[in-house]
């Protein structure tokens, strides 16, 4: 057996030692303690723009999620794009600081400062990311690279086998559980009737308008389509 | 034809050789063959090139098991995603005559080793005829003396299985039956494996669907929830009410609003859907239809 099958054979009985009914979850929390990280976040994405959050292990996970659907920019987002693996082991290190210059406005004042994200991918087709933080600087340990890997290899068959559970082919009903930030997509559409806008243009304003707030696109969002929040027309 | 490797003590020692010395091919034949073997290995397990194509893997492996070894012709039966058998490949007529009658009949070697997933050997058809009353005079009828059927099984999972036919008694020497079983074992790891690839890509794809369809209803939501100023959940209603009123699904609908398609005053101007038997449901789509007959009319 090869050392990564080895490996993935003592991910897997580890895994099966957690209890809890939600594999997701247990993939997070294994891969947070295999990996040495503070925390982690599971996402589903599609090539379209739609995304959602399977799980994350902590308030900050989660937040980095917000964080990276309100300035659309970052480590999941990259790792999603680019189909490899994103590994910054110090967010303030000098060649880091132009990668991403607003996700780390808004992930720095949190702690955060390393951040790991890996794409879950079948050959030619890829579904989401695992993505891991750290409070502390430090790149991976060729095991906890390992183990991150072969977490990032479970949490794709979760959601695959997900797809094909009881709630059908389709798999609709393990949606259910992501939370695909539905107000974002509603304020979304509604923004589109106020400016007379496409989706994305529509999209990209409520994030300017978050981020020049210094609101989360969610927050954002929310004052669209619970408080009547109109924006304003582009000033040519 | 000359030996690439003299001396190759491998070669020597290969069962293969007694098999293929039998034909008279001799050491020289049996080390051309284990070259074509190491290439035929390849091709059989390719199951991720693009062109890995099922019943063409099939049809090879059933072809080279006639060119190798004593065997007057090949089949190979393959489970479906139903449960049923299919003869996947035949080298003759013969053999796809015997294969559908197996698969009709219920009986013969090669379906009990679909059922088993275990090798099923009639080195005499004659001698085992209460065994298979219905196939063994079916199989004599044609000259077919004798019957190897070899599973395609990879752990606990029996795709199917490959059928040798015999025109004399004896069967397979046990070196011929083994290399035969490793060309059925390379196919059917191409096969689950391409199978599996196969079946990831069909359901990543139903699932960015079902993601994409999610965030395009609720875009519709709020197109609908500012243009008739009602909020995003009795736009919903709304939505969905009209849907099922022109019977289109929902995603569609909703993709047809974002670009345009649907006009938003046919939405507004929905009655009340009469399927829904709630009052109060009912009256929540009246308001808001009003509503947005208003808005729409200002």
């Amino acid at each position: 057996m090869s050392a990564l099958g080895a490996r993935r054979e003592r991910v897997l009985a580890l895994l099966a030692e957690r209890e809890g009914p939600d594999t997701a979850a247990k993939i997070c929390g294994l891969c947070v303690q295999l990996a040495g990280v503070s925390g982690a976040g599971m996402t589903v994405m599609s090539a379209a723009g739609a995304r959602g959050l399977v799980h994350a292990t902590d308030p900050t996970a989660r937040y980095l999620d917000d964080v990276q659907l309100t300035v659309g920019q970052g480590p999941c987002t990259e790792a999603f794009a680019s189909r490899a693996p994103v590994l910054v082991g110090d967010l303030n290190a000098p060649d880091q600081q132009h990668r991403w210059p607003q996700f780390v406005d808004l992930a720095a004042p949190v702690g955060v400062v390393a951040v790991f994200s890996f794409p879950l991918q079948v050959g030619a087709a890829w579904l989401g990311t695992l993505d891991l933080y750290r409070a502390s600087a430090g790149s991976l340990s060729s095991q906890q690279l390992t183990d991150a890997l072969v977490c990032a290899d479970l949490a794709t068959q979760t959601l695959l086998a997900n797809a094909t559970g009881p709630g059908g082919p389709v798999g609709l009903a393990s949606l259910d559980q992501v939370d695909m930030h539905p107000v974002v997509f509603q304020a979304t559409g509604m923004v589109m009737v106020q400016l007379g806008v496409d989706a994305a243009e529509a999209l990209l304003r409520l994030r300017a308008h978050a981020y020049a707030t210094g609101a989360l696109v969610t927050e954002a969002a929310g004052q669209v389509t619970e408080h009547g929040l109109r924006l304003e027309a582009e000033t040519p | 034809m000359t030996d690439p490797h003299p001396g190759n003590p491998a070669t020597a020692h290969t069962g293969v050789v007694g098999a293929a010395a039998g034909r008279g091919r001799g050491r020289q034949g049996a080390t051309a063959r284990e070259a074509r073997l190491a290439g035929d290995f390849v091709a059989l397990a390719d199951a991720l090139a693009d062109d890995f194509d099922v019943p063409e893997v099939l049809q090879l492996l059933a072809e080279r098991c006639i060119d190798y070894l004593e065997v007057a012709a090949a089949g190979v039966l393959l489970t479906d995603q139903r449960g049923g058998l299919q003869v996947a490949a035949a080298t003759s007529r013969t053999a796809e005559a015997l294969e559908l009658f197996e698969i009709h009949a219920a009986h013969g070697p090669c379906t009990d080793t679909v059922a088993s997933g275990h090798p099923t050997i009639s080195r005499d058809l004659a001698a085992d005829a209460a065994r298979w009353p219905r196939f063994a005079p079916q199989a004599q009828q044609v000259g077919i003396r004798a019957v190897t059927a070899l599973p395609l099984r990879l752990r606990a999972q029996i795709i199917g299985a490959l059928n040798l036919f015999h025109t004399v008694t004896g069967g397979l020497p046990e070196a011929d039956q083994q290399v035969a079983q490793a060309l059925a074992d390379v196919a059917t790891i191409g096969i689950v494996t391409h199978r599996a690839a196969r079946d990831s890509l069909q359901l990543t794809e139903q699932l960015q669907a079902a993601l994409n369809s999610r965030v395009v209803i609720e875009q519709a939501k709020g197109i609908l929830a500012q243009y008739g100023g009602i909020s995003t959940d009795q736009a919903f209603t709304v939505l969905r009410s009209y849907a099922r009123r022109h019977n289109r699904r929902l995603s569609e609908l909703a993709l047809s609003i974002l670009a345009g398609r649907t006009l938003l005053a046919d939405l507004a101007s929905t009655p009340p859907d009469p399927a829904r038997s709630s009052t109060e449901d009912t009256g929540v789509e009246e308001r808001h239809a009003t509503h947005m007959r208003r808005d729409a009319t200002s």
